[in-house]
């Protein structure tokens, strides 16, 4: 037991000069005194206010400061130290002033207007505005790299014949189709299909005029309408430059997630995730300015849009729920919504028109692949 | 270990690290930083800052971090409302620089097109890095304390950023030659802005005396020089005579050895560089009028640490995670048997343990490379470093504080924080 009257010794720095002080502890009803043979007059220091330090590694006894004081006072009696445990009761306590919530609430508006404006205005825009100067031979360059790259992805990386289908009645086909859309449009570069052996329903288009329509689309469609109306939507991103824009959009907006993130465990994570949801964001407007594009292409050549509702109709009830149309969503949202706007957009009806391909070019169309063996 | 303070010279510093509550530590902030999307960050920053610090002791009084975790997450805030428009725009006119100007068709216009597209950025990023360099140095200063006196740094950063940029560039014209000159002239302008309470340091000695520093880093390029000589003077005799004899293929083997071991040669050369100037400069620097310090780490310590470090790190953190992962992904899988995730090939469970031993990777890798590299560098620099005529560190008077609401936020920002 230790009482009031006896004064273990501790060590007192003032704050003022770096003296360290040997100092008697008194334990009054209110705080505790420090005073000493060195110190001019001695110290008061409320309990309330007093608070320990913490994560503080090995050292000898137990430290503790005052709010608001620059002094340190360092107990090595345990038992002392225990009792001014007891006696103090917002050791462990954080006062947060008010002006630093303020300064929290102030500039923390600031710092998300700040990113929210450079990633969904400034960067978009700019984007936007730098896609058109780029050289066309580079994008064409550009373009063939990253097609390479999604090729050999796709194969797995073990496989050199590569997937582009070559059977030549099919490539007919895909000219005729071709030739028929493009008198209507004006490319900055000459556009580059291929189909790729591929089961997925899928097309792209890569920067410099490339696009690629995926075998699986081909045999998922129930009329070469329904793949010239997919191949209008790609020659839209082709148009729109869309596809250029998108990589130079990514590149300033991964530039901040990266600063706002940080690199702690896992902060990569966060920023492919953020990255993703701000990219799709973007290429929502993207999508619907691509089909806007192919209903105009369509009702240009005399061709139905309808087809086009119709595919993605089956999109929509092959892989309209469950859990793999959250990623679909992503970057082509609302299939039914984009189904009744093609629907709309429809300037034959139930006129007649002139088929893109005859029944036999759309048979060679769809054997294009036929001769290579199938990656699923 | 801090039983004989009393009878312990007086200057002597001292590290008394305590590894199970730095393991705590760690293991309790990363997960917390998990949790936060790394929100939590900046307290966990501020809470290993606080351990490392008080376990530096001099006289057997411990140093204090008096940081808020709070403080650096306002600079943070600030830092990003002032760059982010700034830095978005230059990432996209780079990508756009790098999209239009290389492997153009004409290859004949890239080389001077890439070096002024470095210099470019160059000018861009790096004064900003100096000026977040030199400000994280005044914040960290500015919360440190002995005794309970304060550190202090002048404000002086755009002086800093500077003279930094005018320095390497004169460093890299050179091609290092006048790399001790920067060095020595960066350290003096910090030294001398830095104070210790009312007591300021001053950098004394001459720069020349950096180049003994250098020798391993020469050694390096004669060594990687004569290789390459070798290997030139073979090919240019195998285009003279047609074919290669077989004593030629002994030189080229030689001439590839050399490379080697030159390069090698020129990395640790550096590492060498960097122990020895620290020691040429801190013998040559004062506090006050009268106090002085030797600190003398070794090359080979050094190197030793981040070998066996690195080690312990790659070997473990993939087992430890590998068997978290594992675990958890068998255990999910019997707890989540007939929910699809829509992964078709993989049972839930294990995709839930494969993102979770992915995560338990970097968080165990951070834990292990605090203990086995931070820590024990930081041991060996506080075992060779000694403070002379030390006792006159009494007559030290407190100094005003220095507020800095931004704290060390560009840096934060930048990513170029000052190791811990």
């Amino acid at each position: 037991m230790v009482d009031d009257s006896q004064q273990p010794m501790a060590a007192f720095y003032d704050g003022v000069s770096a003296r360290e002080h040997h100092v008697d502890i008194t334990c009054e009803e209110n705080g505790l005194v420090i005073a000493g043979p060195t110190l001019d007059v001695s110290v008061e220091w409320a309990y309330d206010d007093i608070r320990n330090i913490a994560d503080v590694a090995s050292q000898k006894g137990t430290s503790f400061r005052v709010m608001g004081g620059l002094g340190r006072l360092n107990i090595a009696d345990e038992v002392l130290a225990n009792r001014l445990a007891n006696l103090a009761q917002n050791l462990n306590k954080s006062n947060i002033p008010a002006t630093m919530w303020k300064r929290i609430g102030m500039w923390g508006t600031g710092a998300v207007t700040s990113v929210v404006v450079i990633v969904f205005v400034i960067i978009p825009a700019l984007a936007n505005q730098l896609a058109l100067m780029i050289p066309v031979d580079r994008e064409i360059a550009l373009g063939r790299v990253s097609l390479n790259q999604i090729e050999r992805l796709l194969t797995g990386y073990d496989d050199d014949t590569g997937l582009t289908c070559t059977g030549p009645k099919g490539q007919a086909a895909l000219d005729k189709m071709t030739t028929r859309l493009a008198a209507y449009i004006d490319s900055p570069y000459p556009l580059d299909i291929k189909v790729f052996n591929h089961e997925m329903p899928n097309a792209f288009a890569v920067p410099g005029g490339h696009i690629v329509l995926f075998d699986g689309l081909i045999q998922d469609a129930d009329s070469p309408e329904e793949v010239a109306a997919v191949l209008g939507h790609e020659m839209g991103h082709v148009i729109n430059r869309d596809p250029t824009r998108l990589t130079l959009r990514s590149a300033g907006s991964v530039g901040i997630l990266g600063m706002v993130f940080g690199d702690f465990a896992g902060g990569t994570v966060a920023l492919v995730i953020a990255e993703q949801l701000i990219a799709a964001n973007y290429s929502q407007d993207a999508e619907a300015n691509a089909d806007i594009f192919a209903h105009k292409l369509m009702s240009d050549t005399k061709l139905p849009s309808a087809p086009m509702a119709d595919f993605f109709d089956r999109l929509n009830e092959e892989y309209g729920d469950g859990p793999e149309l959250l990623s679909h969503l992503a970057s082509h949202p609302d299939l039914a919504g984009r189904a009744k706007a093609a629907n709309e957009a429809d300037t034959i009806g139930d006129g007649s028109f002139e088929t893109v391909l005859t029944p036999s070019e759309w048979e060679g169309l769809r054997q294009m692949c036929a001769e290579v063996a199938k990656v699923d | 270990m801090t039983e004989d303070i009393e009878d312990t010279e007086v200057g002597t510093v001292a590290f008394n690290g305590n590894t199970p509550q730095l393991r705590g530590l760690a293991i309790v902030t990363t997960l917390l930083t998990l949790v936060t999307l790394g929100i939590y960050r900046f307290w966990a920053r501020t809470r290993l800052r606080r351990y490392f610090w008080s376990a530096f002791t001099l006289d057997g009084h411990g140093f204090e971090y008096t940081g808020k975790g709070i403080e650096k997450f306002i600079g943070f805030l600030i830092a990003v409302a002032v760059l982010a428009i700034y830095l978005g725009t230059f990432q996209i006119a780079l990508s756009f620089a790098g999209m239009s100007l290389f492997e153009t068709v004409d290859p004949d216009a890239d080389p001077i097109r890439g070096i002024l597209l470095t210099y470019a950025t160059f000018f861009a990023i790096a004064p900003l890095i100096f000026y977040a360099q030199y400000r994280a140095r005044r914040y960290m200063l500015s919360r440190t304390k002995w005794k309970g006196i304060r550190f202090g740094v002048d404000q002086a950063a755009w002086g800093y950023a500077i003279r930094a940029i005018g320095h390497w560039m004169l460093t890299i014209a050179t091609l290092g030659i006048l790399m001790p000159r920067q060095t020595y002239y960066l350290e003096k302008y910090k030294a001398d802005r830095t104070w210790f309470g009312t007591a300021q340091f001053m950098q004394e000695g001459r720069w020349q005396s950096l180049y003994p520093a250098m020798k391993h880093i020469l050694m390096g390029f004669v060594i990687t020089i004569v290789g390459g000589a070798i290997l030139a003077m073979l090919s240019w005799q195998g285009a003279l005579e047609g074919d290669a004899a077989g004593t030629d293929i002994a030189f080229a083997v030689l001439a590839g050895f050399l490379i080697f071991i030159g390069i090698m040669w020129f990395y640790i050369g550096f590492a060498y560089y960097s122990v020895h100037s620290h020691r040429i400069l801190t013998k040559t620097k004062k506090l006050g009028d009268n106090i002085q310090f030797t600190s003398e780490p070794r090359t080979g310590r050094i190197i030793g640490i981040y070998l066996l470090g690195g080690l312990i790190v790659s070997m473990l953190a993939p087992m430890v995670a590998g068997l978290i992962g594992g675990i958890i992904g068998i255990i999910s899988n019997i707890a989540l048997s007939g929910v699809d995730l829509g992964t078709d090939d993989m049972p839930a469970g294990f995709v839930v343990g494969g993102v979770l031993g992915y995560v338990a990777f970097f968080v165990v890798a951070g834990v292990l490379s605090l203990i086995f590299i931070t820590q024990p560098i930081l041991e060996h620099y506080a075992q060779v470093t000694t403070v002379h005529n030390a006792e006159e560190l009494a007559d030290v008077k407190q100094r005003e504080g220095d507020e800095m609401i931004e704290a060390e936020g560009f840096a934060d920002a930048l990513d170029v924080g000052a190791g811990f």
